[in-house]
């Protein structure tokens, strides 16, 4: 049985992804003992072992001790996904810097470093984080989330970099294009948004069949959507209106 | 963009939606506007889903499964999850739903909401007949737990109760035991109401329906029927085979190629063999889910589907429906007759009555309206009604005349729920 760690287990990606292992265990970590019950009693009853912890405090303390407990009570975690995360509006940005930060890359990059440590120690293990294609090139519509994301790509990049001789440790930067969900309600729709279990089979295929890990855009286009945008010269970079 | 209904007639004005993701957040959305209207799959044809210059709150992320007793069959599950959804799970641990309607793409709320019907209906009743209790909040903050014993009025009122007496968070319902994912089915082709009577009274099937094709002046038609077969099937999906991407042309259902296809149709199923043992559930009970957004077939003009059903000694009513409809020129794409059976209808509201159904899909035009509004009232005075989730036009006074206990859900209506369908139809004359 797949052993599986989700911190942010509620956000909409979380849980479309948690609904494709009905023969898993989970250890769902969040903020509200409610929500993360609603998800576990979905889970448990389509066949899955499902495991509730609330989290306030965000520290090495905190996150060290959780995943020991969960690597005791499931004997071994096979994967850590870093599934959450906040967008806000433009509008709100300066108000908004310290607390998009905090959930958005602090809080994100202090779980990377307690699964890698709990992975040196069991010898093995993947981590995966969600992180978004906004991560790769600044923009106006959202320079903040964006700069928040690309903190931790490049974090991930240097930690694969760390781990490139541990074969049995493998790290995945997901990044995702925009997706129709409760988070981006009041954006308006084109046909570039996708949906959660779109991703969350992407996802899945790609935690299968590259065992080393490595960076995943989800849907597929927009690797080359954004290997173009991140080569376009910032003169004309700055003339596009998306 | 506001959220459509399934018949793309009429169109909302000035409608907002908001999603409603978790139980403890419906209280809020109920309250976010002063108007406001919870809403499934939008399957509604015309406009029981619609609220101009008010709130929709779609309640399709509220999808979870609550508690499920894999030995007994009952299921607690979010209102907001699909039929879809929920035949994905139940299916392969040899459960069914106990009622459901042509298209698995509704959800469990908004099948209580409507007290929807299927083609067993002449054993098993409507979907209301299988809910064992619901929670419903209502904007004054209020949560209720609802069952037959418990708070008896409001759970009669909801079920068929259009949405309008609060918002359905969670259902246990009571599934169906079924040995495998197969339909053992029977395609018999008949000609007159007289033959179709006579399938449906020798029928000893758990489900039947007729389709007919309406271009034909003798009732050409296909009496279906079915029963869960004991060995076989294959895992249910949701896939679609294809999607239609855009509205198409206003031509493309013109009554010639209705004509066709209707012709065509009956002459493929002639050529198949009438006992077919190993029938998919998709293929029985879902065939047009196969195709994505099939209503933007009808283009931009949109479509009504008249369903109504008549005793069944006023049968020669809906002879006289479709005659009327051939001499106007108003051929319908997909035509189902069924015999209702006698179990009652928990709900106010509910439709079905023993008796007999039609229901035909006719684009919109000019001349429909007028031609319907007078079938309203040969339909009124052989005793029979009309379907309010399908319905986008009947008058005020046709409604409460055929649904005189409107005013009791009246009375039970949340006072920020409405609909553009109950404005107009509890609009006074």
């Amino acid at each position: 049985m797949k052993t599986i760690v989700i911190v942010g287990a509620t956000s909409t990606l979380a849980q479309a992804f948690i609904k494709r292992h009905p023969a898993a265990s989970f250890v769902l970590v969040g903020r509200s003992r409610e929500r993360l019950e609603t998800v576990a009693s979905d889970i448990r009853a389509r066949g899955a072992q499902a495991e509730v912890r609330v989290i306030d405090q965000i520290t090495p303390e905190s996150c060290n001790a959780l995943l020991q407990e969960a690597r005791t009570m499931m004997q071994g975690i096979d994967l850590v996904m870093l599934a959450q995360g906040v967008l806000i509006d433009a509008a709100d940005e300066a108000a908004q810097i310290p607390s998009m930060f905090q959930a958005n890359t602090i809080d994100v990059a202090q779980w990377m470093y307690a699964t890698l440590s709990l992975f040196e120690a069991q010898g093995r293990g993947k981590l995966a984080v969600f992180s978004s294609v906004a991560a790769d090139r600044g923009r106006a519509t959202n320079a903040l989330y964006g700069a928040t994301k690309s903190a931790i790509s490049t974090l991930i990049e240097g930690l694969r970099q760390r781990y490139v001789s541990s074969p049995d440790i493998a790290i995945y930067d997901i990044k995702p294009g925009p997706i129709d969900t409760p988070m981006t309600e009041r954006m308006r729709k084109t046909p570039l948004f996708s949906t959660a279990e779109r991703v969350a089979e992407d996802v899945d295929r790609a935690l299968q069949n590259t065992p080393r890990g490595g960076t995943i855009y989800t849907p597929w286009w927009w690797r080359w959507i954004m290997l173009v945008v991140k080569a376009l010269p910032e003169f004309l970079f700055f003339k596009m209106k998306f | 963009m506001s959220l459509p209904s399934w018949g793309n007639y009429p169109r909302p004005i000035d409608q907002r939606d908001v999603s409603v993701v978790w139980r403890d957040s419906v209280a809020s959305g109920l309250v976010s506007s002063q108007r406001v209207l919870p809403r499934g799959l939008g399957r509604s044809y015309g406009d029981s889903c619609l609220l101009s210059r008010g709130t929709l709150l779609d309640m399709t992320g509220m999808d979870r499964v609550i508690a499920f007793d894999r030995k007994t069959g009952q299921i607690r599950v979010e209102a907001g999850m699909s039929i879809a959804d929920l035949l994905e799970l139940i299916v392969p641990l040899g459960w069914f739903v106990p009622v459901t309607p042509g298209t698995k793409f509704v959800t469990v709320g908004g099948a209580i909401a409507n007290d929807i019907h299927g083609k067993n209906h002449h054993e098993a009743g409507t979907f209301g007949c299988h809910v064992r209790s619901f929670e419903l909040v209502r904007s004054d903050g209020t949560v209720r737990i609802c069952s037959p014993t418990e708070e008896a009025e409001l759970f009669t009122a909801t079920i068929g109760g259009l949405g309008l007496t609060g918002c359905i968070t969670w259902a246990e319902i009571q599934l169906m035991p079924i040995s495998s994912a197969s339909i053992r089915a029977m395609y018999t082709p008949f000609s007159g109401m007289q033959a179709f009577l006579a399938c449906s009274d020798r029928s000893i099937s758990p489900y039947s329906v007729a389709w007919i094709d309406t271009s034909t002046k003798n009732m050409e038609g296909l009496f279906i029927e079915g029963w869960h077969a004991d060995t076989g099937g294959e895992k249910m999906t949701t896939k679609t085979l294809f999607s239609i991407p855009v509205m198409a042309p206003e031509w493309l259902l013109s009554s010639f190629s209705v004509r066709i296809f209707n012709r065509l149709y009956g002459m493929l199923q002639r050529f198949l063999p009438r006992e077919r043992a190993q029938t998919s559930l998709n293929a029985f009970f879902y065939p047009l889910d196969a195709v994505g957004n099939w209503n933007r077939l009808y283009g931009k003009r949109g479509f009504i589907q008249y369903q109504f059903a008549v005793p069944e000694t006023e049968a020669a009513v809906i002879d006289q429906v479709l005659e009327r409809l051939r001499e106007g020129g108003h051929l319908s794409f997909l035509t189902v007759l069924k015999k209702f059976g006698g179990r009652p209808s928990p709900g106010w509201v509910s439709f079905p009555q023993p008796g007999l159904t039609l229901a035909l899909d006719l684009p919109c035009a000019s001349t429909l309206f007028s031609l319907l509004a007078e079938l309203d009232q040969v339909i009124l005075k052989a005793g029979g009604r009309i379907y309010p989730a399908k319905d986008a036009r009947m008058s005020a006074e046709t409604f409460q005349a055929m649904y005189p206990r409107w005013k009791k859900l009246e009375a039970l209506r949340d006072p920020q729920i409405t609909s553009d369908f109950w404005e107009r139809v509890t609009k006074q004359s």
